[in-house]
């Protein structure tokens, strides 16, 4: 009887061990699958990975490149058109180095070249929340047709040779604890420098100008270098967190187009401490100053208005809308207020003390006036409607968005800008395309040619590493 | 090219038998030139004087104005519009003004309601332009009914001014969409 009980009790003590193992464990995956979705929302994975209207990491949404279509994949854990069958070893490949489960390489429009500095653990984490923490959704998403030579993919092969820096990343030991996870976020979680570095002819950040600004489509990733003039210098620490956080400082500038996106989906779900941390690192960036630049885009313009000689005298016309003013009391005033000081709260920002009318680029400025802002951000929803083609409120034309602009520049921003009907058009098909994308059409031979180049020179650098 | 030459050839031929018709067609080209040229000073002269003395009397009307409303800061601009759609209202306006400035000064009126006062029992006809002027700049727009002839000002018009802190007038943003909603600020 005795050694029955024992047994029992025994029995039950080695279940309830059992159990209490199981729940750690349990307990230990859902925290890894919680780190993994904090880290997945800061490397914003769901901007491009999900289509308008779609399936969470579903795929299908269209990056305009310039040099054509990409679609983002499904990386969803669906073993049928998901990356359900991925080990984690290929996870790590496909996000560190480019490299898809069946071999095939990547296009950089997925910042494997930022990716590339994440941590084991993060991957890890990462590799938990996409095979756990995502609902998956069956289906391959649209596959992405690049026109030849851009369709060869191996040519990636010697682009990474020559653009992918494998090294991890290194904290900096002279630096502070905050400065170093201010540095990893930036560089390799919020993959930052995709956007605001420029790139070179064959479309690779440039080492030199890091953060000093880059063309994204229509839009303007601006300056975000330490430079007191054309960069950030002139911001506070706690204005930088206070626009991660809200898309927006009153006075100096508000998030638009794809920063809207990063702020609505990524930047403000981070903690206080990891917003802090960006602020700091972003605030010592190398100082990268543009000659043309004379003083801060925030610094421009004043509140002022030509009401007083137009009301009364004529509405827009075709003879008179070429002085602009009467295009923007028609078309901005009512919003942005007849003196262009927006409304008491600045929910419809102030023209004047403005990065967009007061930075030396006119980018930002078309963009926002043909496409308008979308913006979920801080529990609230800022909108303006564009004035394009698809304008639910007045669509414009080339010359006319090109006389408003050049109008509220001269009134409230930099008035040694200009913009012409040129420019518009250009930012209507998605900005100027660069040398490499207009190639195809004038020398396709050259194109060819210059991938046997990068072959050859992957080939000779693969040479000397072994040798 | 050889029918051109024949032409030419017989031009020549003609005009050395006429040279008093040249000397007299020079002489009256230089006179009417001349004439032209000291028309167009004459007439630029006549233009900056007149742009003289619009300036002045602008310049009148927007002092005049600064105490008829009690307002120390009128936009200049709106001032001259104003002036030139009431003068455009009624041929005696600038007359009238002149007039009220000089009761004004003569007088020793500190403010509007004592010169109202003193006008309503005295003058009868400027207490009438006073109260147009006054009128114009507070809504905007000169003249009344069917008879208003312009609207000059809208959200810069002095009767928005007061409650501008609270309420924009219709067409433009007061703040937030559904800024409505919250309970409106304590003055």
């Amino acid at each position: 009887m005795k050694a029955h009980s024992l047994i029992r009790s025994a029995g039950f003590v080695g279940l309830a061990l059992a159990l209490h193992g199981t729940a750690a464990r349990a307990d230990a995956d859902t925290d890894l699958v919680k780190r993994g979705e904090y880290l997945a929302r800061a490397a914003d994975c769901v901007a491009c990975h999900t289509a308008s209207g779609g399936q969470p990491y579903a795929g299908g949404y269209g990056i305009e490149s310039p040099l054509g279509t990409i679609y983002s994949t499904n990386i969803t854990p669906s073993k049928n058109g998901g990356i359900g069958n991925y080990s984690e070893a290929q996870f790590d490949a496909a996000l560190r180095h480019g490299i898809r489960a069946d071999g095939a390489h990547l296009y950089p429009a997925m910042p494997y070249t930022s990716y590339v500095k994440l941590a084991p653990d993060d991957v890890k984490a990462l590799y938990q929340y996409f095979m756990h923490g995502v609902a998956p959704v069956d289906g391959a998403a649209k596959a992405t047709e690049l026109p030849f030579p851009f369709s060869v993919r191996l040519a990636m092969a010697g682009w990474n040779m020559l653009f992918l820096d494998k090294a991890p990343f290194q904290p900096d030991p002279a630096k502070s604890v905050e400065w170093n996870r201010g540095a990893y976020l930036v560089e390799a979680l919020e993959h930052c420098s995709s956007c605001h570095t420029p790139r070179n002819a064959l479309m690779a950040e440039q080492s030199g100008q890091a953060y000093a600004g880059g063309a994204l489509g229509a839009w303007f990733a601006p300056n975000i270098t330490a430079d007191p003039v054309s960069g950030l210098g002139g911001w506070s620490e706690s204005e930088v967190v206070e626009y991660l956080k809200t898309g927006r400082v009153p006075g100096k500038a508000q998030a638009a187009g794809p920063m809207a996106e990063a702020v609505e989906h990524s930047l403000q779900h981070l903690s206080d401490a990891d917003l802090k941390a960006i602020a700091v690192y972003v605030k010592d960036l190398p100082a990268i100053r543009d000659v043309h630049d004379q003083q801060p885009g925030h610094v421009f313009g004043s509140s002022n208005s030509d009401e007083a000689t137009l009301r009364g005298v004529a509405g827009v016309s075709a003879s008179n809308s070429a002085g602009g003013a009467e295009l923007f009391s028609a078309v901005c005033a009512s919003c942005h207020q007849p003196a262009g000081s927006g409304s008491k709260d600045q929910y419809y920002p102030s023209l004047s003390h403005n990065t967009t009318l007061g930075r030396g680029d006119t980018r930002n400025l078309i963009a926002v006036i043909l496409h308008g802002v979308a913006r979920k951000a801080d529990g609230k929803d800022v909108f303006m409607p564009g004035f394009g083609a698809d304008s639910l409120v007045n669509p414009l034309s080339d010359q006319q968005i090109a006389d408003v602009a050049n109008y509220t520049l001269k009134q409230y921003g930099n008035p040694a800008l200009k913009v012409s009907a040129h420019d518009v058009a250009a930012a209507r098909e998605g900005g100027e395309p660069p040398l490499l994308a207009k190639l195809p059409r004038l020398m396709p031979w050259l194109i060819g040619g210059l991938v046997v180049i990068l072959g050859l020179v992957a080939w000779l650098f693969g040479r000397r590493r072994k040798g | 090219m050889s029918t051109h030459g024949r032409d030419d050839a017989r031009r020549a031929g003609q005009l050395p038998a006429m040279p008093e018709r040249r000397r007299l067609l020079i002489g009256a080209g230089l006179v009417a030139g001349t004439l032209a040229l000291s028309g167009s000073w004459v007439r630029t002269a006549l233009a900056q004087s007149a742009a003289a003395a619009d300036v002045a009397q602008n310049a009148n009307f927007l002092a005049l104005s600064r105490l008829l409303t009690g307002w120390p800061a009128l936009d200049a601009r709106m001032g001259e519009r104003l002036y030139a759609a009431l003068s455009g209202e009624d041929h005696r306006f600038a007359s009238q003004v002149a007039a009220l400035a000089d009761f004004a000064k003569k007088g020793g009126h500190a403010n509007v309601e004592a010169l109202t006062a003193a006008l309503d029992a005295q003058q009868d006809e400027l207490a009438k332009t006073l109260r147009r002027i006054v009128a114009a700049w507070y809504t905007g727009v000169v003249g009344e009914g069917p008879n208003a002839r312009v609207v000059i000002a809208y959200a810069d018009a002095l009767m928005f001014q007061p409650v501008k802190d609270v309420l924009m007038p219709p067409t433009y943003c007061q703040a937030a969409p559904n800024y409505w909603v919250a309970k409106p600020p304590m003055a």
